[in-house]
Parts: C-alpha cells; sequence; structure tokens
C-alpha cells in the first residue's frame, strides 16, 4: 500500500517564532490528517489554533494549496505529495 | 561584564528592551521582540542566568507565556501553557451585559523566591494563579485559590476578571499575595493551599462601604510588597498601606488630586515611600492625566502626604493613560523609577524621584514596564 503524502504545514512568523518551528513535514491523506500530525509534532500549536470545540479560533484561516478551508468545506479534502498547508491570520475591520 | 540595567516595555505590538549602564543616563532602544503579541507582561528573572518570562496575549492566537534566556533573545512559548478557568455563569452574563473582556489572557509573570529554581508564577483572566516548576515550560493551575468558595462572588472589573497582581513573601515561603479585579486581595500561609481575603479597611466598589475582615468586593489595581514586608496598593478608589500582611488596609491618598489610578512603584531601599500616577477619573473609559503628567510620591511614615513630582515631565498638553503595570522600579540606589503610557512614552527618573527624563517615545501603546539589574 503507498504511503500517505508528504505535506507541508506553514505557521505565521507570530507563532513560529515562539513555538521553534515555522515549517512543519507531515505524512497526511487529507487536510484534518495533517494537522493532527502537525498538533503532535508541536503539541502547544492545538492550543493557539483552537478554540475548546476543537474548531479553528475566529480568526485563523487554514490555507490548503491557496484555498481556505472554509471555501473547500472543511478539512476533509485529499492531500497529495508538495501540498502546502498555510496557516494565516484572517483580518476583518477596515 | 558590567551591571547594566535593562527595562522590558510590554506593548500592544510586541517587546521592546531599553539598556543602559548603572548610571542610567543614556539609553538603548532594541526591538520588537515577540513581535506582534500584545506583551501584557514581561519580567527578567535575575535569580540564575537573565531569563525573561512573558505573557503574550493576541487577538487571534491563544494567549500563552513565552520565556527564554535573555542573551539569547529568543523566546519560546510554553509546551503546556497557562489555560484558565471558565468563567461562571453569573460573571460570564455580567461580562456580556459591560462588554468587557472575556477571551482568556495572561496578565502577570512573577519569578518565584530565590531558593525556589525554576518557578515562575502567572495570573490570568478568568482569575486563576498558575505555577510553574521548570521555567515556564508548563503550568498547574492552583487550585486552593480557584475553589475558593467566594469565587462564585468574584465580580469583573473593566479589563475582565483579572488576576493581575502576585506577591511573595520573602521572608516566608508559604505566604503569598494575589490581586483580582474585582474581588480584592486573598492571602496564603500555606503555601497556596488555602486563601482568605484580605481586604479589612478598603472601600468596596459597591456603595462605597468599606470592607470588613474576610469580606471581598473591591477593585485593586495594583498591589506591591516591600521586601520590608509593607504592603501598598493603588485601588480603584484609593491608595493603601498595610504593616500586618494585609490583616487590615490604611488609606493614604489624602493629597493626591485624584484617588483613581492604576500604576504603582516601591523604592527597594525605603519601605515608607511610593509612587503613583492618579488620573482624572472622568473621561469615560479612557482615564488620564489631565494636562499635566505628574508622578506623586509618598511623604514618609506618618500621616499621608505626598510630593509632586514634576522636573522633568510634561507641564501641558499631557493626556497620558499609565496602566496598571505601567509603573516599575529598579534594584539600584537611588532607585530608578518607570512610568510607561499608553501613547508609547517611558519616564524614567535615575534618582528617586527628583528628575525625570524621556528615555522612549513613539512606542505601541505600552501595557507593561519592568526593570532588571543584570
Amino acid at each position: 500500500m503507498a504511503s500517505a503524502p508528504w505535506i507541508t504545514v506553514v505557521l505565521p512568523r507570530m507563532l513560529a517564532d515562539v513555538l521553534g518551528e515555522e515549517k512543519i513535514r507531515v505524512q497526511a491523506s487529507t487536510v484534518a490528517q495533517a494537522m493532527e500530525a502537525a498538533y503532535a509534532q508541536v503539541p502547544a500549536l492545538r492550543h493557539h489554533l483552537c478554540d475548546d470545540d476543537g474548531e479553528f479560533r475566529t480568526h485563523v484561516l487554514c490555507v490548503h494549496n491557496g484555498v481556505t478551508t472554509r471555501e473547500t468545506g472543511g478539512l476533509k479534502g485529499r492531500t497529495k505529495d508538495g501540498d502546502e498547508i498555510r496557516i494565516l491570520q484572517a483580518i476583518s475591520g477596515g | 561584564m558590567a551591571d547594566r540595567v535593562v527595562v522590558c516595555a510590554g506593548t500592544k505590538r510586541g517587546l521592546f528592551f531599553l539598556e543602559s549602564d548603572k548610571g542610567r543616563s543614556t539609553w538603548k532602544l532594541s526591538g520588537p521582540h515577540l513581535k506582534s503579541w500584545q506583551v501584557y507582561h514581561a519580567v527578567i528573572d535575575t535569580r540564575s542566568t537573565p531569563r525573561l518570562h512573558a505573557a503574550a496575549v493576541s487577538n487571534t492566537f491563544a494567549a500563552t507565556t513565552a520565556s527564554g534566556e535573555l542573551s539569547g533573545l529568543k523566546f519560546e512559548a510554553a509546551k503546556k501553557p497557562p489555560i484558565p478557568p471558565k468563567l461562571l455563569p453569573k460573571q460570564a452574563q455580567f461580562i456580556k451585559k459591560w462588554n468587557l473582556p472575556s477571551e482568556p489572557r495572561i496578565w502577570h509573570m512573577e519569578p518565584g523566591r530565590p531558593g525556589e529554581k525554576g518557578v515562575v508564577y502567572a495570573g490570568t483572566a478568568p482569575a486563576a494563579l498558575f505555577r510553574s516548576e521548570d521555567d515556564g515550560k508548563t503550568w498547574a493551575e492552583v487550585k486552593g485559590l480557584s475553589k475558593h468558595p467566594s469565587r462564585k462572588n468574584w465580580t469583573p472589573g473593566a479589563g475582565g476578571l483579572c488576576l493581575h497582581s502576585i506577591q511573595l513573601d520573602p521572608k516566608n515561603a508559604n505566604r503569598m499575595y494575589v490581586g483580582i479585579s474585582s474581588a480584592g486581595i486573598f492571602r496564603t500561609d500555606d503555601g497556596g493551599k488555602s486563601w482568605k481575603p484580605a481586604n479589612k479597611g478598603i472601600t468596596g466598589f459597591e456603595g462605597g462601604k468599606i470592607l470588613k475582615s474576610g469580606e471581598i468586593g473591591t477593585c485593586v489595581h495594583k498591589l506591591l510588597l516591600h521586601p520590608s514586608g509593607r504592603l501598598y496598593q493603588q485601588n480603584h478608589i484609593g491608595v493603601y498601606r498595610s504593616d500586618n500582611q494585609a490583616d487590615s488596609w490604611e488609606r493614604i491618598d489624602q493629597g493626591l488630586p485624584y484617588d483613581f489610578g492604576f500604576g504603582l512603584a516601591l523604592d527597594p531601599s525605603n519601605a515608607d515611600t511610593c509612587y503613583v500616577t492618579p488620573l482624572e477619573p472622568e473621561g469615560g473609559m479612557y482615564r488620564a492625566t489631565a494636562g499635566k503628567f505628574r508622578v506623586y510620591q509618598l511623604k514618609g511614615n506618618g500621616a499621608p502626604a505626598w510630593d509632586e513630582l514634576s522636573n522633568g515631565l510634561p507641564s501641558e498638553g499631557a493626556y497620558l493613560s499609565v496602566l496598571r503595570e505601567g509603573m516599575a522600579q529598579d534594584t539600584l540606589s537611588p532607585c530608578g523609577v518607570y512610568v510607561a503610557t499608553g501613547t508609547g512614552q517611558v519616564f524614567h527618573s535615575p534618582d528617586a524621584g527628583a528628575t525625570w527624563k524621556t528615555i522612549a517615545t513613539h512606542l505601541p501603546p505600552i501595557l507593561s514596564v519592568s526593570a532588571a539589574v543584570v
């Protein structure tokens, strides 16, 4: 059976500075699995990104290959080798 | 290496350092570190190799503590951060009604006593006390305080329900004090297992009644313990001191232009004085100095009287706020006093308040200031 693809989870500079990791390499078949694998590598990451229900906090954006998971309908999206999941701060207001 | 003074200015946009030699005449600014984090408080732990502990808050990500050796300028988030308990329903309703902050935050960092290697305390909102025994990597809630029977009656202040003051008795390893807005002051004599309210003599926020022994319901803004054992506090209503481990408090703000203020500083070599920056309480939620910026110094031990310190401070057009972590002192003699504003200035006196100068300006809004000799 083929192994799961390799994905890179990229953290925003603000978090990377204090967590000591900017790019987390994981093997995962979905975005959700990739995030779980990232949390396993950097346990404090879940605390920073997720609320008590395990959902992303209000102003946390998860972007899979340039498209936010809000647009793709959640974290079920399939991944392939070389994909990038980028965590961003959603900016609101004007 | 010659001793130097390092001032931490925690701002809404990171942490800045101001450094000087012991003469404290010229200062070098560096930063921001912890860029983009709101640094509610930062303190340099000088018990061994100087180490920074910071309270880092964000509107996007969860609040955390960040710690690391000062020389490395690399400050790592806690692996197991302090996660405050939930507001009780009545407190949550109060917060919603008055549109007060409710997001969990970290307000204050306090290194342990000299012999308590690796011990650090943190105060949070919602109000709780946390203790780390590994220099801030992991934290555990001090449940004895969180389970206090009065907790259901702790009322949030304008900054939320926050534990913002932590003071350790240097002579009694089992005694410490905390200040919670707007519950009041609590003291433990058994290392945190049990706590009792210590607000006798303080004006409460409900009807202005003077609190009796065991009562809560006062909005302490800052609590400091002098090495001699004397306690001082700047309250929402008045300034107080205590010479009996907070069993009772004496009001001492007679002569100040306003009884309202947030910041407080002490002189480590003189137990009989303290420094405050009274703020005009009018003006809605933006409490500020009313045109002239003044620090006031308590004159000695007798009937309360204050010196208005003005030499080098702005005398007109100064409508500046000073928040609860906005004043600090160093440990040199004469002591240095530092006052930081919500509009990015740091005023400093190298001579216990006699003269002042501006050592930083144009910084982001300053939430906290502290000073260490390293």
